[in-house]
């Protein structure tokens, strides 16, 4: 009986194209495994000077840049509109804006999901922090955000004074102090 | 039709079913790959249907690339395979000249790979491997019998569905930490 070349070409395609999925397979989990621990690796070191960087503002879109150590303290939350645990964290910084614990500090909301997932948030859609969506992931490197939600405090000297995961509202005041702390005392820590 | 010829057909079908399952296993992330291409004020409603259309190109993927395989003799099939590694091209060349950096989701989860040269030379090699493809061939040489025509199709199931498995696996530990905290 006379094989068909196309069958035998065809056979050893899929053959090899198993195999081929077999190696990426065993290398992208090999990356995955490899990190010892996510959270420990997010965002930038503490202590390390914050780069400079451009967004998009959403929906407006005109292009901002942010220069950490122009003075202003700043902080720079990862989020996305289609994690639960992001809406957590813009509502909390919304709610410490609101109630004037965050005096001074400027909050930057950073997505990646495309603008038009805005809808799908109530959180998003609500809040009045600006939003924005950075132009180049070369500038964002730095910042290590592999995860969302992260939040990264920069002192108005472009210094890291803390960065991780955060969304509860504990968490956001906890990070915040590192930028607040000589100012936040004790009376507004309760009230909060 | 060569030797070469079919083994650019078979190559180029089994891509299209490795992309098509793995990018069925991640459509949120391919649906943002897509929306990197439409303009910021888009119409909302444009942007709600972005998973509608990244399903509907993936299954068209799947869908084009079992037909390739399991039917060779199917002339129509090479011309929407050449087109399809057309589309690849297109869309290699305007990511990597307007949103280099940003991830292409060419293989779902599969693969991290971003739009720039290495994107586009990958859709350059399926574009050429599908014109090789198309090149005229004997139908004789095509002709295979219904136990093959099943064996092929079964193969290209299993093929498009370890892609698929593979890919989910992958975009589960890739998003655990997002939803963190």
């Amino acid at each position: 009986m006379r094989i068909p070349v196309y069958l035998v070409i065809a056979q050893w395609a899929l053959l090899l194209g198993l195999g081929c999925l077999v190696v990426v397979m065993y290398r992208q989990l090999g990356r995955l495994l490899s990190q010892p621990d996510d959270s420990a690796a997010l965002g930038p070191p503490v202590g390390s000077k914050a780069g400079q960087f451009r967004y998009e503002r959403v929906p407006a879109g005109a292009t901002g840049l942010v220069t950490p150590g122009d003075g202003q303290a700043m902080l720079i939350a990862f989020v996305d509109p289609t994690c639960p645990a992001c809406e957590q964290l813009v509502t909390s910084l919304g709610d410490l804006q609101a109630a004037g614990r965050l005096p001074e500090t400027r909050i930057l909301l950073l997505m990646s999901d495309p603008p038009g997932y805005l809808r799908v948030s109530a959180a998003f859609q609500a809040t009045s922090l600006e939003i924005g969506r950075p132009v180049n992931a070369q500038e964002m490197t730095q910042y290590r955000a592999e995860a969302t939600p992260l939040l990264v405090a920069v002192d108005g000297a472009g210094v890291v004074r803390s960065a991780g995961v955060a969304s509860s509202p504990g968490e956001v005041r906890a990070m915040a102090a590192a930028l607040t702390g000589l100012r936040m005392t004790s009376e507004s820590e309760v009230a909060l | 039709m060569s030797v070469a010829g079919f083994g650019a057909k078979a190559a180029v079908a089994v891509v299209l079913l490795v992309a098509g399952g793995a990018k069925l296993a991640d459509l949120h992330g391919f649906a943002a790959a897509i929306g990197l291409f439409l303009p910021g004020r888009w119409p909302r409603l444009a942007r709600a249907g972005l998973p509608f259309a990244a399903a509907v190109i993936a299954a068209g993927e799947l869908l084009i690339g079992a037909v390739s395989l399991c039917w060779p003799a199917l002339g129509w099939v090479n011309v929407a395979v050449l087109a399809l590694a057309c589309g690849f091209i297109a869309v290699a060349a305007v990511g990597y000249a307007r949103r280099g950096g940003q991830a292409c989701s060419c293989f779902g989860a599969l693969t991290r790979r971003e739009f720039g040269p290495r994107a586009l030379v990958q859709a350059l090699l399926i574009g050429g491997a599908a014109w090789l493809a198309a090149r005229p061939a004997r139908p004789a040489q095509l002709q295979i019998g219904v136990s093959a025509h099943l064996l092929l199709l079964a193969g290209a199931a299993i093929m498009a569905l370890a892609a698929y498995t593979a890919a989910g696996a992958l975009a589960g530990g890739r998003t655990a930490p997002r939803m963190a905290g």
